[in-house]
């Protein structure tokens, strides 16, 4: 119910907005787009406010509806008998894309596993790794496309937010979780269907003598870190600008104006460029970070594992440390220190399951999609430290904290807030980048 | 039986005579194809340039709601953006700054080292001539990326960005500081190399066929070597340097793949452009994309007019028999070791990066060793989910994509080339011969980046987007030039003559092109379809807006590789220029036709 109404409000705003041209008249674009973000943070909140009084957090998540609803509805009723029969009824190719390199892996085993009796092999079938800025406009593309026999079926994407704008905007995703699943699920992971968290944490080289540490974020802003701290470009990354741009909604802007009052012994007074706590630490931390000498986090975990780079920070994906290429020894995780650092030690988003509306075989898909979500569907990424999945029958790897445990310590991607600000926040972010 | 009498005959009407009219015109062959290419090429040029200047008015993606705007509708938000915001100077003024400040010294660079090595094999007596002119010219055969990813593996140390040591580093402990590695310099060093053998060919073709009976006249006159050089050499060699400055100075301002891997965060038109496409927001990249076209074409048609005026001095009179090389004497071992070692450096070495870089566990250390990202049956374990590239389908899919690519667009553009060379010549003259002339040259004057986002707003209204059709419509498109000029060329050498003499014979057109027109002409129309092959296998700036996942090619698969999997991707480049060198190879022995042929080449 919450979703439902928060895009109507949405729907009633943009239409607002191209009635209300004398407004952006008279105001700059600066001014125009201050002001439809505090006009979309308190309609959000309406719509959350309403949402509860309907009763809304105890009904089930709704969705929706697509073209591919009512099968997917049908076909979260099924059996893996069932389904599997209606799947072998489909011909043709199945692909799927994802934002993981390890789809290809899980796709690999799903062969394996039904690939005779679905007639699929390596030639029909595969999964592919595509970038998260690119996968959004690929998936369109195929939407828009008179023949999309040789599209993705289903996805694997992260991005919470613009996966919210496309799901609410265009009909090109579809939801689905198989009944066998949504107990084994937080509410709030239904719709659109969780498969598995990702985290990013700082890390850093333990090797010589200047191995850093520290246990507040407000010192990755002091000159020693300057160039000494590795994030890939949020540019390239829409996870990573994401997250910096979580650390504006009202819950971080209060920790981060806290964690500056324990490190700085004194209030944040606000600037001009810089009205809270959060966009001061963003703008510093960019300043010392270096964004640009790597463009993949396993590159990066390979590159910080090596003693030439001790005293030196990143800020990556954690799953990165099985790299044969990466020197986990030599790699410190700040989450796992005794004393975890204040007021985050990393962040984590979500990578979700979605059916591709004009799936060529949509119930090979939702056969997909129930095979990621047990155990050996997540093989590729459970086998290793860095994957959680979304079922919880299934336990982090062997030595690893718990998704709650995260959940705790990390910047949790927040999409509905980035939505509101996003336009606006990249503009600025961008501008921060600029050499 | 009645006989009908004049006044009885009826005389057609107006309408009737001319559809008869109309009919004999397009009897005639050439008149057929004038017509037709001028309406099909108009399509596909205006049409392009249309659509992109008319989506940069329209909200054309999802993403694009996030400024408030509704699908579909008119606005002026982009261009104000661009041009007129406090965002412009982050998305276009500075990265329009770079750009140009690329491209004019990547073009310095390029004449400079070019026209000096040019003049070194066209005018001194310096050794291993034939050597030197073939290795010089790789770089310029190789893709435009490879100097790139390979001065990376060459000269990154531990002193800045990765804090990874590159080859120059592990093998001797030298630093080079960080803005020789990353940022706006190096970017132009690479392009300038890259495109050096512009200025080789165009200065040294020059330089080879110079009257020599200007500077010996300047000898018997007493003038010092120096003087002849700047009184007389390069005079005379001053429309190529500036035909050289203007085409290094467009293609730089269209690179793409340089500046991604080199740029060091330092953005240009393209890397925005790119940038914008990826999130979605469209209108803003179309604006950029008709920049580059509006600038490139302007540089183009600034040489072409340049060039033309100069028709008028004969300083190359082919009577060059006589040249004097210049005595290097002591210099002349030096000077041949120090360039060997220097096109070695940016022809070899860059084979030698990629190889041991593919063979290393961890990039960078030479110490560790595999194999498994060429060979592995199973997952490496890089646990990225590929195998060795021998062994992974993605790379022979996309190898099976590009062949397949490259040749429809050679067919369709080398065979297109040929009856645009046919009716041309044929109908010399006629405003239609010029109209198809220029329509079929106007593709080369767009850059290949801003073209490709052209057809991507084609390809969103009309449903193809990512597909292999629209490959194959902007493939064919951008390299007909290639073919047309060589097709106007043989056609305009060939006697009329000889086709009338088939027609008399009554052969019909098709046999007389097939069994008399393309046999005597077969070389120059054979390199009409090699050269949009060769271009097209190697071609990434074109394409990489436009591949969708099942339409990938070498190149784009290898720009996703070099970001995420540096082992695989050395691998996968080595074979791409491995592959492209073959084909060359094969082109050079089947034709005879070699890019240095007429300077210091066979």
């Amino acid at each position: 119910m919450f979703e439902l109404k928060a895009v109507s409000v949405y729907d009633i705003f943009i239409q607002k907005r191209e009635t209300s041209s004398p407004l952006k008249n008279k105001l700059s674009e600066g001014e125009f787009l201050m002001k439809k973000r505090l006009l979309m943070t308190s309609l959000f909140a309406l719509a959350t406010v309403a949402a509860t009084a309907c009763g809304g957090g105890d009904q089930p998540t709704k969705d929706k509806e697509t073209a591919l609803t009512p099968l997917a509805e049908a076909g979260a009723k099924m059996t893996t008998e069932e389904l599997l029969a209606e799947a072998k009824k489909e011909t043709g190719n199945f692909y799927a894309y994802g934002n993981t390199s390890r789809i290809s892996a899980a796709m690999t085993n799903f062969i394996a596993k039904y690939g005779t009796e679905l007639g699929l092999s390596e030639s029909n079938a595969a999964g592919t790794k595509k970038k998260d800025s690119e996968i959004f406009t690929l998936l369109q593309s195929e939407y828009d496309s008179k023949d999309n026999s040789k599209g993705a079926s289903m996805v694997l994407i992260q991005d919470s937010a613009t996966l919210e704008l496309y799901r609410q905007s265009s009909e090109m995703l579809t939801n689905y979780c198989s009944d066998t699943f949504k107990n084994k699920l937080d509410e709030d992971e239904l719709v659109p269907l969780t498969h598995q968290y990702i985290n990013k944490l700082f890390m850093w080289n333990n090797t010589g003598d200047a191995a850093p540490k520290f246990t507040n974020v407000w010192e990755l802003l002091d000159a020693k870190y300057k160039d000494k701290i590795y994030f890939k470009s949020p540019n390239a990354e829409q996870v990573n600008m994401n997250f910096l741009i979580t650390l504006t909604n009202e819950n971080w802007t209060k920790k981060m104006t806290d964690s500056y009052k324990a490190f700085y012994k004194k209030d944040y007074v606000a600037t001009k460029e810089c009205p809270t706590a959060s966009y001061a630490w963003i703008k510093g931390f960019l300043a010392n970070a270096d964004t640009t000498s790597y463009t993949s986090d396993t590159k990066l975990g390979a590159g910080l594992s090596k003693p030439e780079n001790a005293g030196k920070v990143g800020l990556f994906v954690l799953s990165k440390l099985r790299d044969d290429s990466v020197n986990s020894e030599n790699l410190t995780v700040g989450a796992w220190e005794a004393e975890s650092i204040t007021p985050f030690a990393g962040f984590m988003y979500s990578i979700y399951a979605q059916l591709v509306t004009k799936a060529p075989r949509p119930y090979t898909a939702m056969l997909f999609t129930n095979y990621l979500m047990t155990a050996e569907g997540f093989t590729p990424w459970g086998g290793s430290i860095g994957g959680y999945s979304a079922n919880s029958d299934i336990k982090q790897f062997e030595g690893d904290k718990p998704l709650s445990y995260y959940k705790q310590h990390l910047v949790i991607e927040d999409g509905a807030h980035i939505n509101t600000v996003k336009a606006e926040m990249d503009d600025w972010i961008n501008g921060l980048l600029v050499k | 039986m009645k006989v009908k009498n004049d006044a009885e005959v009826k005389k057609p009407s107006k309408f009737n005579l001319l559809v008869i009219r109309i009919a004999q015109y397009f009897r005639v062959p050439a008149n057929t194809i004038l017509v037709l290419g001028c309406l099909v090429l108009l399509y596909f040029t205006i049409y392009p340039a249309i659509t992109l200047i008319s989506s940069t008015f329209t909200v054309s993606s999802i993403a694009e709601l996030r400024y408030g705007l509704k699908l579909g509708s008119f606005t002026t938000l982009w261009w104000k953006r661009i041009f007129a915001s406090e965002h412009s100077s982050v998305y276009f003024w500075k990265p329009l700054g770079n750009s140009l400040f690329i491209s004019v010294l990547a073009a310095v660079i390029a004449i400079a080292y070019g026209g000096l090595v040019a003049f070194l094999i066209t005018r001194t007596n310096i050794k291993g001539k034939k050597f030197l002119s073939s290795i010089f010219v790789f770089p310029y055969i190789m893709p435009s990326w490879t100097l790139a990813t390979f001065w990376i593996n060459f000269f990154t140390n531990p002193s800045f960005g990765t804090g990874v040591g590159g080859m120059l580093y592990n093998f001797t402990g030298l630093m080079v500081p960080e803005s020789f590695v990353y940022g706006l310099v190096p970017c132009a060093i690479v392009l300038g190399l890259h495109y050096a053998p512009f200025a080789y060919i165009l200065i040294g073709g020059i330089l080879k066929n110079m009257d020599a009976n200007l500077e010996e006249a300047a000898t018997i006159l007493q003038a010092s070597r120096w003087q002849i050089i700047r009184k007389i050499t390069i005079p005379i060699v001053m429309p190529a340097i500036l035909s050289t400055f203007l085409l290094v100075f467009a293609s730089s301002m269209s690179a793409y793949a340089v500046p991604q891997y080199l740029g060091g965060g330092n953005y240009v038109l393209t890397t925005y452009m790119k940038q914008f496409i990826n999130n979605g927001y469209n209108g803003q990249a179309y604006i950029i994309g008709l920049v580059l076209i509006v600038l490139g074409m302007g540089i183009l048609l600034i040489n072409q007019w340049f060039t033309g005026k100069r028709k008028s001095f004969t300083t190359v009179s082919g009577k060059s028999g006589q040249i004097s090389y210049i005595n290097l004497k002591w210099l002349n071992w030096p000077l041949t070791v120090i360039l060997v070692c220097l096109c070695l450096f940016t022809s070899v070495v860059p084979l030698i990066s990629f190889a041991l870089e593919s063979l290393t566990v961890s990039p960078g250390d030479y110490s560790t060793f595999t194999l498994q990202y060429w060979f592995s049956k199973d997952f490496t374990d890089a646990e990225n989910g590929l195998r060795g590239i021998f062994f992974e389908k993605q790379v022979w899919k996309a190898f099976g994509n590009s062949l397949k690519l490259s040749l429809i667009c050679a067919l369709i553009a080398g065979t297109l080339g040929i009856l645009v060379g046919y009716a041309v010549a044929k109908k010399r003259g006629t405003f239609l011969s010029k109209a198809l002339d220029n329509l079929a040259f106007l593709p080369y004057l767009m850059p290949s980046m801003a073209l490709g986002v052209a057809f991507l707003a084609i390809g969103q209204s009309w449903g193809i987007q990512k597909s292999f059709l629209i490959l194959v419509i902007v493939g064919s498109i951008k390299y007909l030039p290639f073919a047309s000029r060589s097709g106007i060329s043989a056609m305009m050498q060939l006697s009329g003559e000889i086709e009338e003499s088939a027609t008399i014979a009554n052969a019909p057109w098709w046999k007389r092109m097939l069994m008399v027109i393309f046999p005597i002409q077969k070389s120059t129309f054979i390199s009409g379809y090699i050269l949009p092959f060769t271009s097209c296998m190697r071609e990434l700036s074109l394409f990489v807006l436009l591949t969708g996942a099942q339409t990938t090619l070498l190149t784009t698969l290898l720009d996703d590789w070099l970001q995420w999997w540096p082992q695989s991707a050395n691998a996968l480049n080595l074979l791409i220029i491995v592959t492209i060198l073959i084909i060359n190879g094969l082109v050079n022995l089947l034709t005879g036709a070699s890019i240095d042929k007429g300077v210091g080449g066979k």
